[in-house]
């Protein structure tokens, strides 16, 4: 899932939500082979073809059919019918919304200019071209402070790039010939050359997009398992009304067949069966609409699931610039104590975290008077040394230094 | 062993037993123990008899007491078939043990699956033997014991014939009862010693052996709540399934209790309407089917309450198949409840998916079919109306009783001796094959898929919970009742309506 600062979606297609297409297009899916798919609506469709033909010709349906209730079976038909049109109609609804959504989602997709170079004979031509435009392939130039179209391969230069946004490391990245760069990160010194990697409809969001459009989803597992409770029952109160049926025929109980199909189509899980099909639709227009877009129905079933939410994306999230507020000692240990070891152990880290450190310790008096002096004395430790934290000298016997400051190796 | 050796391991020891059983039942002539000389029994009723015992059900086409082909010594009942002493012991009381063993097996077996950390289901054969010498034969040993103390024969010397005070001679038929019925209410099985089972005096012969009798029915189903709180390590998993049982059996009590005289014709006045009605409610609550009083005079609410009981299965339930149906039960009423909540159900951290859920649709689904299904080819067969039952509702609720107590295991019956026709004995025998071993097979799969499924310790919907037991009650009532409720309305309740209207 990705959050994106948008206008709400629902503002923009509430108006040509009922149109006579969407209209058109529920009356057309009452075709019975496109209702197959959600049995208990195929089968409520099964039945007012029985009770229509009760309406047309009773006689075919004695003993349990009466000539004189024709006008009756008409009615229950139509009723029948309604039910299954309500049905489709829902259908109709989410996917008239879920397209709605998908051409909103698409002006999501940032058209970033990029500088395209087209090389004609022996002069390479910079272009600029909307990063849509761009193909598998093309070449791009990224100067300082661009923005990266999309994601690429490096062919030439060597620069620094920002890709907090994307990966939450917040130190910019050296990228070399070979490196790949993601689209949306940013060129932050020098110059670089690249070749396109992907198409511009292979993107995340155009994948998304994909997603929301498709009525043809793939089945989430909790879908799956109500379509089966669901197929459960039908089966259920089929045997009942069957058994009914086979009843009132052997002990002339005179139970009129469009009087058990009607008690059948109640038992019926209907509602479910009817809107099972839009509720994933739904689901995910609707989280659309809280800014949230969610990749498939199974998505925001895992979200459902959720209780607690861990990110390690601090550079996506928030600036990246973590600052030490307080140095908490533990056991017997002052915060003297703590403060002095963070201060040396920090002493040559260049991070926010450890800029901060320093410079809290500063603050609470922590510091050494004369910092230089005090830490110079102790080169950073060979790699051989790095050990978690700091050990006395008097204990360290290959390393030599009476205090060594010791660095957690970088991740 | 995994699910699918347990289980074949669990039918076959079943089907050997069952034809060991139907050869004492056919050559019980030619037999030994036979003092009365009762002919074999017809291959179709011996058939019923062995599927009968060996699924827990009891359901009896005969009378055990019979009629015997040796006069002076003989009461003359009717022309149906007796058992002799041999097959009472060796067929009846053989198969009431291991029948009970492995329902109480499978059961654990079933448990084991959802147990965090176990490997396999566990071994069959350890379970099925430590189960009859560890627990039934104690227990029904000394249960026998008392029996005899309390006024309960137990002999194999033949039926006595006496002189009574008016000089006439008296036949009195004696024979291995007490034996008998302490596995018989021990197991939650059912099949009494005589015909009237235990409305017959000699097989409970006065109010103390009525109660112990109650006791004991409700011993095992209730205890094995517990052990599944054990075997999970979780006792508060016992607490709904416990409370949810004897709730619904509280509200099955309460149905029956509507009519303020439970005394109808028939019933045996040595115990009253009270005792009468009350096992009623038990014997089907737990899936026993002895009786105490004939159920032909019992008013049709008491009726409907058997039925309530018989359908919903686990009020406790029968030995072990109880269990095993409120574990089902609990899973849907999870899958219900998770989806309501939006959440992916989840019982005791496990994820409910898609193949549990079509697992425990077709284990609900095998119920249905298997009692409407005979109950609709009886009528439309004409096989009903051979047994000379009305077609009204007091003969339509005989049939559909007859199927219902066959397909829970059950065994309480209307038609007694009379369901003593082919069509009833095959039919009964395959409905009760099925209602026993179909489910046993597919929840004992659930158990299988269940073990080393991923478990999360945080758990999403607290399982253990009054509301949960609550939620769970109502969906059992409204899943069983709603499902049967079209039949109920033309047997018991039309019955009830129709009875208001004429007269008790």
């Amino acid at each position: 899932m990705t959050s994106k600062q948008t206008r709400p979606a629902s503002t923009r297609f509430r108006s040509n939500l009922i149109s006579t297409k969407t209209l058109l297009d529920s009356l057309v899916r009452l075709n019975p082979a496109s209702l197959i798919a959600n049995p208990v609506m195929f089968i409520v469709e099964l039945t007012f073809f029985i009770v229509a033909a009760m309406a047309i010709y009773p006689p075919a349906f004695y003993p349990v059919a009466n000539s004189s209730m024709r006008i009756y079976y008409l009615e229950v038909s139509l009723i029948l019918l309604t039910t299954v049109w309500f049905s489709t109609l829902a259908d109709a609804l989410a996917e008239t919304q879920a397209k709605n959504t998908a051409s909103s989602l698409r002006s999501l997709e940032s058209e970033v200019q990029s500088k395209k170079i087209v090389t004609e004979g022996d002069v390479r031509r910079i272009v600029t071209t909307p990063s849509t435009a761009l193909r598998k392939g093309d070449l791009i130039l990224l100067e300082k402070n661009d923005v990266v179209p999309i994601d690429a391969e490096v062919l030439e230069g060597i620069g620094m790039v920002d890709e907090s946004l994307l990966t939450g490391e917040s130190t910019p990245v050296r990228k070399a010939p070979g490196d790949e760069v993601i689209g949306g990160s940013r060129v932050i010194s020098d110059t670089l050359t690249a070749r396109v990697t992907v198409n511009p409809e292979d993107t995340y969001i155009s994948e998304m997009i994909r997603l929301v459009e498709s009525s043809k989803r793939p089945r989430t597992p909790n879908e799956v398992a109500v379509t089966t409770v669901l197929i459960g029952l039908t089966a259920i109160f089929t045997i009942i009304v069957v058994a009914l049926l086979g009843l009132s025929i052997t002990l002339n109980l005179a139970v009129d067949l469009s009087i058990l199909i009607a008690l059948y189509v109640c038992l019926l899980p209907t509602t479910i069966g009817a809107l099972l099909p839009s509720i994933g639709l739904s689901g995910v227009s609707r989280l659309y609409r809280r800014k949230i877009v969610a990749k498939s129905g199974r998505a925001v079933e895992r979200a459902g699931d959720t209780d607690v939410i861990i990110l390690d994306k601090t550079g996506t999230i928030t600036v990246g610039n973590r600052q030490a507020v307080e140095f908490v000692p533990v056991n017997n240990h002052t915060e003297k104590e703590v403060g002095e070891a963070a201060f040396l152990s920090s002493w040559h880290d260049d991070t926010p975290e450890g800029r901060s450190l320093i410079r809290l310790a500063y603050e609470d008096g922590f510091g050494p008077r004369a910092p230089e002096r005090a830490v110079s004395r102790y080169p950073r430790a060979r790699d051989s040394c790095y050990l978690k934290g700091i050990s006395q000298a008097a204990n360290g016997g290959d390393c030599g230094e009476s205090l060594r400051l010791i660095k957690k190796p970088g991740p | 062993m995994g699910w699918r050796e347990y289980f074949l391991s669990a039918i076959i020891v079943n089907i050997f037993q069952m034809s060991l059983a139907f050869i004492i039942f056919v050559f019980q002539n030619i037999l030994p123990l036979n003092p009365q000389g009762f002919p074999g029994l017809s291959t179709d009723l011996a058939f019923m008899q062995v599927i009968s015992f060996a699924t827990n059900t009891n359901l009896q086409h005969y009378n055990g007491e019979g009629v015997c082909t040796n006069p002076p010594n003989c009461y003359p009942l009717s022309s149906m078939p007796g058992l002799s002493y041999l097959s009472q012991m060796t067929a009846v009381q053989f198969l009431q043990f291991t029948s009970a063993a492995t329902g109480l097996c499978v059961a654990v077996a079933m448990v084991r699956g959802f147990v965090s950390r176990s490997q396999n289901l566990g071994n069959f054969y350890t379970d099925f033997v430590r189960s009859l010498t560890r627990l039934f034969l104690p227990l029904c040993f000394v249960a026998a014991l008392i029996f005899v103390g309390l006024g309960v024969p137990q002999t194999i010397g033949g039926y006595q014939t006496v002189t009574t005070v008016e000089g006439a001679a008296q036949t009195i038929l004696v024979g291995p009862v007490a034996s008998l019925v302490s596995i018989m209410q021990i197991g939650t099985n059912g099949g009494g010693y005589y015909g009237a089972n235990s409305a017959y005096p000699f097989q409970n012969p006065n109010p103390a052996s009525d109660i112990f009798q109650i006791l004991l029915m409700l011993l095992i189903p209730t205890s094995l709540c517990f052990v599944l709180g054990q075997l999970l390590g979780k006792r508060r998993e016992a607490r709904p399934i416990i409370i949810g049982a004897y709730t619904l059996f509280a509200l099955d009590l309460l149905l029956a209790f509507i009519p303020n005289y439970g005394l109808g014709q028939g019933i045996e006045v040595r115990f009253g309407g009270f005792f009468s009605t009350f096992w009623t409610v038990i014997t089907t609550a737990v899936t026993t089917g002895s009786v105490n009083a004939s159920l032909a005079g019992m008013h049709p609410l008491v009726i409907l309450s058997a039925f309530i009981g018989m359908l919903i299965q686990s009020t406790p339930g029968g030995k072990g198949v109880g269990l095993m149906y409120m574990v089902m039960y609990v899973i849907i009423t999870v899958f219900i409840v998770g989806l309501m909540s939006g959440r992916t159900p989840e019982y005791l951290g496990m994820k409910i998916n898609a193949r549990d859920v079509k697992i425990v649709m077709i284990t609900f689904l095998v119920h249905p079919v298997i009692i409407l299904v005979p109950t609709v080819l009886a009528y439309a067969t004409g096989a009903a109306s051979a047994v000379r039952v009305s077609t009204g509702s007091t003969g339509f609720t005989r049939i559909f009783y007859e199927f219902t107590s066959a397909a829970s295991n059950n065994g309480s019956d209307f038609l007694g001796a009379a369901g003593n026709t082919p069509f009833f004995n095959i039919s009964t025998a395959l409905v009760m094959f099925l209602g026993r071993f179909a489910p046993i097979g597919l929840l004992l799969a659930l158990a299988g898929s269940m073990i080393n499924r991923k478990r999360s310790t945080e758990i999403g919907l607290r399982t253990d919970s009054i509301t949960f037991t609550i939620v769970l009650v109502g969906s059992i009532l409204l899943l069983v009742v709603l499902t049967f409720f079209p039949f109920l309305a033309l047997g018991p309740i039309l019955e009830f309506f129709q009875k208001r209207v004429n007269g008790f």
